[in-house]
């Protein structure tokens, strides 16, 4: 976990609700949401399909608006933070561009933040070492696998030194093998970095083995049910998923999903 | 080598399947006029074959004739007569051993008139009419138009093919404006023209006339030139000059007395034929007996002692048929009343085949020969509509193997130097069709900018657009040529026009296309550009532009074959001569359809080009768009 104690939530979701205009009236996609998240914290936010878990991340990186309700991030709002480039974004799918190297696809939010050439090259390397993709600097996306095209994209997020990262199932889309693979990178990048993060997810296992603290969600309509705190030592490692207490831990997880289901009924 | 054959097999597979398919198209295509064709293979037209003068009198020791006539199968004559000088032949042209003797072969005379680049009109001293017209040595190629209507005194209407052009009447040139102005495409005369009782003399000349060719006759005098020689020119009449004239097949022993000449199927009618044994004219009309036939009289007197002997066109065997002394013919039957036994210098004996019995046999050297004569033409065809369809001179669609056989014949047929040459003409075309491409993409990128750029725009201008599209191009060209000579930039030296024309019909599917294309980056690729407050200009240039280029470059393939159909349409405005449109137009208007398939094919070719080397310009831009 972070070295610095700080009290001070960097993130605080206030009661928030968001409703998305249908064709049969209004669809409430997440409602009355408070959470805090402070510092150097890695929240996982897991849920069924359709909890809003997605929502939530778009509300706080200002993709979306609030209905109603208040989002803080670093004491801003959001269009400020996003503004100031306080988070950086991992989407579901890796997003990068067909027509720019690896390497190029890193530099591009330091392009729009007019960093001159070379340091953009230097911290664009740095970052791709530490991602692991060193040797794949000059080729196009479509000549990776699909781990090593999210990997591009977390290096990509991680380009101007974000306080927050916000990730919404980089993973979902990978076999079991890479997913476990990319899941002790992340961790290895968050404790190298200290980035408070924001993981949505809707694998047990993956919340239980990443986060400090589990947001659990309902369905129809989206809401927060359980907060449960994750507090497996560090360093986690490969046998960490085979502790005991990992498995308790995801047994209590997925009792709480199963309650937060009956309640949305 | 096998893989590209294996990428060409497709192509090769779909051009062989063409060239198949492309017999009984053809025949398909050409059925309705082989049909027509078998249905009048007994109407004749007629052809008239006349002693040739020469094209270019500017080399003096060298005469040069029209290409088609072999000179070999001929003489040189002057006024009726074989020419009594030497002369050679090498490379179907007539060399003399001097300048001196060459110059004894034709007389020409000045005309009275100022050669002063604005005079149009010249009176020869003498009756000219018909005779052949030099300026600068070179021949003038006679002909003019008059209109059905005929003067009877009150008209003052007369219809035309076409208004433009010089028009004179009765040895005057008609200024336009004071004599003549032009009225719904017909030419209305200030005065009108005067009945005239010669009128069935040709050139009519009473009637307002067009010229066609270089010049035309205005009266027996007269002659009305298409454009004022230029100062210094000498325009000659050829008072006396030698002419190619047709040497009769047949051998000169002093017995044979038959000939043939080289074109079959003679007008046995003919008045007009004009037969020389050396410089003696043998006359084509009978000459008829004193006495008519009655009916009991065999004895007939004629105005000669010489001559052969028909009967009713039938030629008559002396001796067998009849006896003669002196001028006194005595048939050995005796002839119906009303027949018609007549005395000939020459009798035809087998019209298909223009063969003539002379009255007298010629004596070596002698040499038989023809001035003028005409025959029967039909339509070369056979007894089934098969036949008839292979002997067509012209079809609609040609045999596929003709493209390749007539090719190499049509590529060459017109010097490298020469603006008809039919490469130059490609890269012509081709250069038009670039730059129509390039304005036309300049157009459509700037336009799709606006409109994604500024949204409100593309409400107000897209409707415009595509007006812009429906607007007649043909109606557009003259327009637009017209309107740019204003400033003075002509079609025959810019490339404006055709850029225009070009650019006009490629803006339209590019402007689509790359509006489309800058409209479909994906959401969270824009999402993730938002996340990074990235500001409009970066989005564009960094994300939108790129996400359009699939789009940008399949709207210039189109673009690039809508350029070359402007290119080719803007080549087809009447004062061009240059490119393929001004060659396809040409080939129309001469109905040349085998070269016109041939220069479909060149277009194609050269769309074909375009498009794929867009598609090297896209490989080369863009090539993240080739995924392994």
């Amino acid at each position: 976990m972070g070295q610095e104690v700080a009290t001070e939530p960097i993130i605080t979701v206030n009661d928030v609700n968001k409703a998305f205009p249908g064709k049969r009236g209004e669809v409430v996609a997440l409602s009355q949401a408070t959470i805090d998240i402070r510092p150097g914290e890695f929240v996982s936010l897991i849920g069924p399909s359709g909890c809003g878990k997605t929502t939530l991340l778009r509300l706080i990186a200002d993709l979306d608006q609030v209905s109603s309700g208040e989002i803080r991030v670093k004491g801003k709002t959001p269009e400020r933070a996003r503004l100031d480039r306080d988070y950086g974004y991992v989407f579901q799918s890796p997003v990068l561009y067909e027509w720019r190297t690896v390497q190029r696809n890193v530099e591009l939010p330091l392009e729009i933040m007019n960093v001159p050439k070379a340091k953009r090259q230097a911290r664009s390397k740095e970052l791709l070492q530490l991602v692991g993709l060193g040797d794949f600097e000059q080729h196009y996306p479509w000549q990776l696998s699909g781990g090593m095209q999210q990997r591009v994209s977390i290096a990509r997020s991680l380009s101007l030194s974000p306080s927050i990262l916000l990730m919404d199932e980089p993973f979902g889309a990978l076999d079991e093998i890479t997913r476990e693979q990319m899941q002790l990178e992340t961790l290895r990048l968050w404790q190298e970095t200290h980035t408070t993060t924001l993981f949505v997810t809707h694998s047990i296992p993956e919340a239980v083995f990443l986060s400090t603290t589990v947001v659990v969600m309902s369905a129809r309509p989206g809401r927060i049910t359980e907060i449960i705190e994750v507090d497996l030592p560090y360093p986690r490692n490969v046998e960490t998923r085979e502790s005991k207490h990992f498995f308790e831990l995801a047994t209590q997880l997925r009792e709480a999903l199963r309650r937060s289901e009956r309640t949305s009924r | 080598m096998k893989r590209a054959f294996q990428n060409a097999f497709p192509l090769l597979v779909v051009l062989g399947v063409l060239f198949v398919l492309g017999y009984p198209f053809a025949f398909l295509l050409s059925y309705p006029l082989a049909k027509t064709n078998l249905e009048n293979r007994d109407r004749w037209s007629q052809t008239t074959f006349e002693a040739l003068p020469p094209l270019d009198l500017s080399q003096p020791a060298t005469l040069r004739f029209s290409g088609d006539v072999d000179l070999e199968q001929g003489l040189l004559i002057q006024d009726q007569a074989p020419l009594q000088l030497p002369y050679t032949i090498v490379d179907n042209v007539v060399q003399f051993p001097s300048v001196a003797e060459s110059t004894r072969a034709f007389t020409l005379v000045d005309f009275e008139g100022a050669i002063d680049g604005k005079n149009r009109v010249f009176r020869a001293t003498e009756k000219g009419a018909g005779r052949p017209l030099y300026l600068n040595g070179r021949l003038l190629v006679a002909g003019h138009e008059t209109p059905p209507e005929k003067p009877d005194g009150q008209r003052v209407r007369f219809s035309f093919s076409t208004t433009k052009g010089v028009f004179a009447m009765r040895g005057l040139l008609l200024t336009p404006g004071t004599d003549y102005t032009v009225e719904e495409g017909s030419l209305v005369l200030k005065e009108p023209a005067p009945l005239w009782l010669s009128l069935r003399t040709e050139p009519d000349w009473a009637r307002p006339m067009r010229l066609s060719g270089e010049y035309v006759w205005a009266d027996e005098r007269t002659v009305v030139l298409k454009r004022a020689p230029a100062p210094g020119s000498t325009l000659q009449l050829a008072h006396s000059i030698v002419r190619w004239a047709q040497r009769l097949r047949g051998t000169v022993d002093g017995t044979n007395r038959t000939f043939s000449l080289l074109h079959p199927k003679l007008v046995p009618s003919d008045t007009q034929r004009r037969v020389y044994v050396d410089g003696r004219p043998l006359s084509a009309q009978g000459r008829p007996p004193h006495e008519a036939s009655d009916g009991t009289r065999r004895a007939f007197t004629f105005p000669t002692a010489g001559g052969v002997i028909t009967l009713n066109g039938r030629l008559l065997q002396r001796g067998k048929d009849y006896t003669q002394k002196g001028a006194v013919v005595t048939l050995s039957k005796t002839p119906a009343a009303h027949s018609q036994p007549v005395q000939r210098d020459y009798a035809i004996v087998d019209a298909d085949q223009s063969r003539l019995v002379l009255a007298t046999a010629p004596v070596p050297p002698s040499v038989v020969w023809a001035g003028s004569y005409t025959v029967y033409d039909r339509p070369k065809c056979g007894n089934s509509v098969f036949a008839c369809f292979l002997s067509l001179p012209q079809h609609p669609a040609p045999l596929p193997h003709w493209v390749f056989t007539k090719a190499p014949a049509f590529l060459t047929r017109f010097p490298w130097a020469s603006d008809r040459n039919v490469l130059r003409q490609v890269v012509y075309t081709a250069r038009g069709t670039f730059v129509a491409l390039l304005a036309g993409g300049a157009v459509g990128l700037l336009l799709a900018a606006l409109f994604v750029l500024v949204r409100p725009l593309e409400r107000a201008l897209l409707p415009w657009v595509i007006a812009s599209q429906t607007v007649p191009i043909i109606a557009l060209v003259p327009m637009l040529v017209l309107i740019l000579a204003n400033f003075g930039i002509r079609i025959q030296t810019s490339i404006v026009p055709t850029a225009i024309i070009g650019g006009y019909l490629s803006f339209f599917p590019i402007t689509i296309g790359a509006a489309k294309g800058l409209r479909s980056a994906e959401p969270l690729a824009l999402d993730l550009m938002r996340s990074y407050a990235a500001h409009k200009g970066q989005v564009f240039f960094k994300l939108r532009l790129y996400a359009a280029l699939p789009f940008i470059f399949a709207s210039f393939k189109v673009g690039a074959a809508a350029s070359l159909v402007g290119a080719l349409i803007s080549e087809t405005e009447t004062s061009n001569a240059k490119g393929l449109g001004f060659a396809i137009l040409g080939q129309v208007q001469a109905g040349n359809v085998a070269d016109l398939w041939i220069l479909f094919f060149i277009s194609s070719l050269l769309g074909i080009v375009f498009v794929s080397g867009v598609g090297w310009v896209e490989k080369f831009l863009a090539p993240w768009m080739h995924k392994a």
